[in-house]
Formats: C-alpha cells, sequence, structure tokens
C-alpha cells in the first residue's frame, strides 16, 4: 500500500497507475481531516468545503469508473480467507458513499447546529432502552437553550471531524484492498491493451466538458518525478 | 478554588491527545506497550471522574427534569467506559507482536478521537447540569478516604501546574 509519505518509482502495468491516483486522494482526506480539525478551534470551514468537494467529487468519478469498467468484466476470485475480490470491492465503493453521505450532513448541521435534533445533541441513539422517548419533543427548546449556540456549534464541528476521520480510515482501508485483491485480478486478467483502455476510462472523464479535470489535478498534487511517470502513461495513451 | 472534576477534565482531554501523539510515534520513539500505558492511566482516571460526577446533584433547567437529565448522564458515562473498551479490543485484536501497522494505527486513532468527542460532549454536559463539587464535595472530601498511592497516582496524572495547585490543596 503507497503511504502518502512514499514515492511511486515507476509504473509496471498501466494499471499501477492506481498507487498514483490512491496516493493522491490520500492527500485530499488527509487535508481535509485537518482542516476539520481546526476548524473546532477556529469555526472556518471554508477552505474545509472546497477541499471535501474536490475529493468527494474524485471519489464518486473513480469509484463509478471502477465498477462499471474495472471490477465489472473482471471474474470474480475467492480469496483463502474467504473474501470475495469484486464483490467486496464494490461493497467498499458503496460503503464509503454513504459515509461521504453523512460527512456532508455532518457539513450541514455545523451551518445551523440549533437545528440539531435532542438525539443529535446528546447523541442517544437508544433511546428506546433510556425510557424518554416521550420527553424528547418536550425537552429540544430546552437543550438548545441549556447548551447555548456556542457550544452546540462545537458539537456540531467534532461531529464532523469525527465522520471526516471513518471516511478517510474506510477509504484508507479499501485502497489497501482493492491493491491487494483486485489489481492482481486486473493484472492477471487484462491484456496489456484493457489495461490501457481502463485506465484512460480512470484518467479521463468524457462525460464533462473539462474531460482534463483528474490529470489535471493530479498534477497539481504529485511531484515532478511521479507526474512524469503519469506523462508518459498519458503520452502511450493518447498516442 | 477549582474542583476535582475541573482537574480531572482538563487533563483526561490533554491525555488523550497525548496518546494520539503517542501513537504516530510507535515504531520510532515509542513502543505500543506505552500506548496502551497511557490509555491504561486515561480508563483509570475517567473512572475517579465518573465517580465524582455520579456522586453530584443534578442541576435541572426548564423542562428538563432529574429523571431525564440522570438517564443523559448515565448513558453517556456507559457510552464512555464502551469506547475505551472498544480502544483496547482493537489493540488487542489487530496489533500483532507490537508491530503496528499503518491500517491499524487509523483503526485505533478514529476510536481514541470518537472518545475525545465523547468526553467532550459529556464535560460541557457536566458543566451545565452538575451543581458544583465545591460546594457538596471539595477534593479533599473526596481524597479524605482514599490511599497515599491512589493520591499520589492521581497528582501524576495531572497536568503540571495543576499538580502543583493541587498538591497545595491537599497539604
Ligand atoms: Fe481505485
Ligand atoms: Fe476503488
Amino acid at each position: 500500500m503507497t503511504l502518502i509519505t512514499d514515492k511511486i518509482q515507476q509504473l509496471e502495468t498501466p494499471i499501477d497507475v492506481m498507487f498514483l491516483m490512491h496516493k493522491v486522494f490520500l492527500t485530499q482526506s488527509e487535508k481535509a481531516s485537518e482542516l476539520a480539525k481546526n476548524a473546532i478551534e477556529t469555526n472556518d470551514l471554508k477552505e474545509f468545503k472546497s477541499v471535501l468537494d474536490n475529493w468527494l467529487k474524485l471519489l464518486l468519478y473513480h469509484y463509478q469508473t471502477e465498477d462499471e469498467f474495472m471490477t465489472g468484466p473482471l471474474k470474480e476470485k475467492e480469496y483463502h480467507d474467504g473474501r470475495l475480490g469484486l464483490r467486496d470491492n464494490v461493497a467498499e465503493h458503496d460503503e464509503i458513499r454513504s459515509k461521504g453521505d453523512i460527512v456532508l450532513n455532518d457539513y450541514q448541521k455545523t451551518l445551523n447546529p440549533k437545528n440539531m435534533t435532542v438525539q443529535e445533541i446528546l447523541e442517544m441513539d437508544d433511546l428506546e432502552h433510556l425510557k424518554v422517548m416521550d420527553k424528547i419533543s418536550a425537552v429540544q427548546n430546552s437543550i438548545v437553550e441549556a447548551f447555548g449556540a456556542e457550544k452546540l456549534k462545537a458539537r456540531s464541528l467534532r461531529g464532523l471531524y469525527q465522520s471526516v476521520l471513518d471516511l478517510k480510515v474506510v477509504e484508507f482501508d479499501h485502497f489497501e484492498n482493492e491493491e491487494a485483491f483486485v489489481l492482481t485480478l486486473v493484472r492477471e486478467q487484462m491484456t496489456y491493451e484493457q489495461q490501457l483502455q481502463l485506465t484512460e476510462k480512470l484518467l479521463f472523464d468524457s462525460t464533462d466538458q473539462n474531460e482534463n479535470w483528474i490529470v489535471d489535478f493530479l498534477f497539481s498534487v504529485l511531484d515532478d518525478d511521479e507526474s512524469r511517470l503519469l506523462e508518459e502513461l498519458i503520452s502511450e495513451i493518447k498516442g | 478554588m477549582k474542583s476535582a472534576l475541573e482537574y480531572l477534565g482538563k487533563s483526561l482531554t490533554n491525555s488523550l491527545s497525548y496518546s494520539s501523539e503517542v501513537l504516530f510515534e510507535v515504531g520510532e520513539t515509542k513502543s505500543m506497550s506505552s500506548f496502551e500505558l497511557e490509555m491504561t492511566s486515561w480508563a483509570m482516571a475517567f473512572y475517579v471522574f465518573s465517580e465524582i460526577e455520579l456522586s453530584l446533584p443534578i442541576l435541572t433547567k426548564d423542562d428538563l427534569d432529574e429523571d431525564f437529565l440522570l438517564k443523559v448522564s448515565e448513558f453517556n458515562n456507559e457510552q464512555l467506559m464502551e469506547v475505551t473498551q472498544s480502544v483496547f479490543d482493537t489493540v488487542n485484536e489487530e496489533v500483532s507482536q507490537g508491530v503496528l501497522i499503518p491500517r491499524v494505527r487509523g483503526h485505533i486513532l478514529r476510536t481514541v478521537s470518537l472518545l475525545n468527542l465523547k468526553l467532550q460532549n459529556h464535560l460541557d454536559f457536566v458543566e451545565k447540569f452538575r451543581a458544583s463539587p465545591e460546594s457538596e464535595n471539595s477534593i479533599q472530601d473526596y481524597f479524605k478516604n482514599e490511599s497515599e498511592e491512589f493520591k499520589e497516582w492521581m497528582i501524576r496524572f495531572l497536568e503540571e501546574e495543576d499538580q502543583k495547585d493541587l498538591m497545595n490543596q491537599l497539604d
């Protein structure tokens, strides 16, 4: 698994572009979680929101393309620990999509924390067990009043940071699994030419007015040596 | 004069941040057992915090009656204990032979962070809905029945400036 601090030295097959891409995505999640953490002190989420939007846009495009053009055409393989390479990969994509929705939802809460429900404010997920159900709506105003705007805001920001962290963790685990279990299948089952076609889909978004938005972003993050690897691959794809 | 809860609340928060820092150093200057040691101290200190908190009267406000607030408080304390346990569970289940791989580091950090979130939220609750311990239960009272050993451990757990402060009070 490639860490943010690791340097990628070469791409042996076209699908190794995944290492470059995953690394760039991880830098975004790192940045987003740092900004969400700082916001607990500063209250400032402006930069966070633009990093978050960018990060989610990259992930959503990436997963949709993988589901369709990578795991879609491959043949399933059951690993010795019972893991099904393709099925689990698709399930992880779904999990990350729903974690992404939770982050967006938690971001909305920070904009108007007074609108949080008592349940959200007090984090009592198991209300049934507490036998306080009938109280909940009655105490809404008192709870909001008692904590005050400032504490509620801090509460919502802490919640946001935690959901970003959750997303970051499942994303990291997913990249590691995909690199270990799915890329192996790609190398086994796809020819060099097929890999180049898949790589083209991953790097260029033909549905967008600017089909280069993904590569432009990759270049903005990668260092010179890694950019050169990407340039070489692109000229092979386009050549 | 500061109350035992205030001393502990602040130190509990700082201790969790420190534990996260230790986790980043595991494999370099720190070992996995130093993290576990930090967390064990944390769990002990939280237990003390929880005991003191649950012994204090509830401050009711508007529609928020004692029964409701008591349930919230107990629930928060249970949750905090559970998340503390899940930090240890993650360590036991996922760390093998003291080697911390990046994936597992992420899992532990996420749980420590969740613990921190629940603690901070609960500290807000305590501040709003528990009677000030000074009037009911001063720190001297609390320590009256405790052993010297326990007092020393408690003082060591606190931040440096609080240590001096507390020692003066206990003298
Ligand atoms: Fe991928
Ligand atoms: Fe993926």
